[in-house]
C-alpha cells in the first residue's frame, strides 16, 4: 500500500513540476483555489451573515410582478337582497418606494333607497369581507385585517404568521354610497344603534385621488397592502364581499328595476300604474 | 241601456281605439313643450266615441294597427300603428315632438253590428288589447304627380311593456366613457384604459 501512495505523491510532484502544458493547467488551477480561500477568508463577518440570515428580505427579495386586472369593459353588478361579489378594479396605485398598494374595487351599484311607500330603506350593508375565502377579522380601526378566520374548519387561519401579526399590512376601506360615505362591517356594529359609517373618505386613502373622484352611487371599496413578503403579503388577494341591499320587497325592487335610468329600464314613473 | 251578455248578441262589430301619450308635444320647433293624449279609432269619419273621458276621433281606413298576439302568460310582442294622410303642413308636429318611448294603448270597442252604437256588455267594454311604448316612427311620404301634391304616412313601431324592460339600460361599465355619462365631473374611473394590462413591480426595492 506505501508504494501505491508514494506513486500517487511521486506522479503529483511530476505533474506540477514539469514543464508540459498539463503542469501549466494544474499550478493555474490550484492558485486560482487559494486565492478563492484567501478572499473567503478576508470577507467580513456581518456579510456572511447577511446573506445567511432569511429575515433579511431586502437583501435578497426582487419583489413581485403585480397584474391590475382592470378591464373598461367590465359591469357594475345590481344587487337586491344579498350576494357574494368579487370586486372589479378601476383604479390601482403604487406608492414610489414600490412597498405599498393601493386598489379601488368597484362592487355594485347604489340603488333605489326609498320604497314605492316612500319610507327610507338603508343603504347597502357589507356583511363581510372574505380573503382567499376566508373572512377577515378587522381590528379595532375597522379597517385594518387583523386575522382571516375560516368559516369550514371554524379556525384562525395563519398564512405565513400574515393573520397572527399583520401589523397593518392589510387595510379594507369599505364605502356604500361614493367616495364621502364609508362604512363598516355589520359584525362590528350593535344592532339597534345607527348603522355604522366609517371615518376616512376614499379621496383621503388613495393617495393620487382628490375630491373630484367621487364614484357616485358606487358601492366599492379601497384596500391597502403592504409588501411583506415574510408575511406571505406579496399582492392583492381574492376578494369577495357579502353584501346585503335592504330593498328585498319584490314591489320595490320592480319598480326600482324599472324606473332607474342608469341600470334599469328608465320608464318614466308616471308611466307606471303603482 | 242595459247590460247585455256578449254570448246573446248575434251581429256585432269591432274596432280599435287608440291613446298615444305624448309628454313633450310642440306644434313648431321652439315652442314650449305640452303634454297632450293623441286620441283616434278606427272609425268611420265623424263618428267619434267617448271613453274614459276622452273622445276619439274616428280616421277610419287612414288608421291601420297590424296584428298582436294575447297569450296568457306575459310575452314581448311589436306591433304598428300607421296613420295616413298626414298633410305637409303637419309634419312640423311629427318631427318636433318626442314621439319615441310615448306609452300607448289600444283598447278593442265592440259595437252594434246594425247601429253602430258601443255595446253595453257586462264583460268590459272597451278593453286593453295593446299596452306598450313607441319604440320608433318613421315617415313615408306618397307623392301625387298628378296634382302635384304630397300625402304623408307615419308609421309608430309600438314594443310591449315587457320589451321594453327587457331592453334594459346596459348599466355603468369600469370606463371613464361610461361613468362621465352619468357622472360628467367623477374622476375616478379615469385611469382604467391605462390600467388594462399594466402591471406593477410589487416590493422591488427602488434605487
Amino acid at each position: 500500500m506505501s508504494g501505491f501512495f508514494e506513486s500517487i505523491v511521486d506522479g503529483a510532484t511530476s505533474i506540477f513540476g514539469g514543464d508540459g502544458i498539463g503542469a501549466s493547467l494544474a499550478r493555474t488551477a490550484l492558485a486560482g483555489y487559494a486565492l478563492h480561500e484567501i478572499t473567503n477568508s478576508m470577507k467580513p463577518a456581518d456579510a456572511n451573515k447577511a446573506a445567511a440570515d432569511p429575515t433579511n428580505a431586502a437583501a435578497v427579495d426582487k419583489g413581485v410582478r403585480q397584474q391590475v386586472d382592470a378591464s373598461t369593459d367590465n359591469r357594475v353588478p345590481v344587487v337586491y337582497g344579498s350576494a357574494y361579489l368579487g370586486g372589479k378594479i378601476f383604479d390601482a396605485y403604487m406608492t414610489p418606494d414600490g412597498t405599498t398598494m393601493y386598489f379601488a374595487l368597484a362592487i355594485c351599484e347604489v340603488t333605489g333607497q326609498y320604497d314605492v311607500q316612500g319610507s327610507y330603506l338603508n343603504k347597502i350593508k357589507y356583511d363581510a369581507v372574505y380573503w382567499n375565502n376566508s373572512r377577515v377579522v378587522f381590528d379595532i380601526d375597522n379597517t385594518t385585517v387583523l386575522s382571516l378566520y375560516d368559516e369550514s374548519s371554524q379556525s384562525t387561519v395563519d398564512l405565513g404568521g400574515m393573520a397572527d401579526a399583520s401589523g397593518g399590512l392589510i387595510k379594507i376601506y369599505l364605502y356604500n354610497q361614493g367616495s364621502r360615505f364609508s362604512t363598516i362591517t355589520t359584525d362590528r356594529w350593535s344592532p339597534g344603534s345607527t348603522y355604522p359609517s366609517g371615518t376616512a373618505q376614499a379621496y383621503n386613502v388613495m393617495p393620487n385621488w382628490t375630491t373630484a373622484h367621487t364614484a357616485d352611487n358606487l358601492v366599492f371599496a379601497v384596500v391597502r397592502v403592504v409588501y411583506n413578503k415574510d408575511k406571505n403579503v406579496t399582492g392583492l388577494g381574492d376578494l369577495k364581499f357579502r353584501v346585503t341591499n335592504p330593498m328585498t320587497n319584490p314591489g320595490d325592487v320592480i319598480y326600482d328595476y324599472m324606473t332607474n335610468t342608469r341600470y334599469g329600464a328608465g320608464i318614466l314613473p308616471a308611466d307606471i300604474n303603482s | 241601456m242595459s247590460a247585455d251578455s256578449i254570448t246573446t248578441l248575434t251581429n256585432i262589430r269591432s274596432h280599435l281605439l287608440c291613446k298615444i301619450y305624448i309628454p313633450e308635444y310642440r306644434i313648431n320647433a321652439g315652442d314650449t313643450p305640452f303634454a297632450t293624449n293623441l286620441l283616434f279609432s278606427d272609425l268611420n269619419r265623424g263618428n267619434n266615441i267617448t271613453y274614459d273621458g276622452h273622445t276619439y276621433t274616428g280616421l277610419g281606413v287612414l288608421l291601420g294597427v297590424t296584428t298582436s298576439n294575447s297569450e296568457l302568460r306575459p310575452s314581448s310582442s311589436e306591433l304598428t300603428i300607421s296613420i295616413s294622410g298626414i298633410p305637409n303642413g303637419s309634419l312640423g308636429i311629427v318631427i318636433n315632438s318626442k314621439l319615441k318611448g310615448c306609452s300607448v294603448i289600444i283598447y278593442r270597442v265592440l259595437c252594434d253590428g246594425v247601429t253602430g252604437e258601443v255595446l253595453s256588455l257586462l264583460e268590459a267594454n272597451p278593453f286593453a288589447r295593446f299596452r306598450g311604448f313607441v319604440n320608433n316612427y318613421s315617415l313615408q311620404e306618397e307623392y301625387d304627380v298628378n296634382s302635384r301634391t304630397s300625402k304623408n304616412t307615419m308609421l309608430l313601431i309600438c314594443k310591449s311593456s315587457l320589451d321594453v324592460l327587457q331592453n334594459k339600460i346596459s348599466g355603468r361599465l369600469t370606463n371613464s366613457v361610461s361613468e362621465k355619462k352619468y357622472f360628467p365631473f367623477d374622476l375616478s374611473m379615469d385611469r382604467v384604459a391605462a390600467l388594462q394590462n399594466t402591471s406593477f413591480n410589487f416590493g422591488v426595492p427602488k434605487a
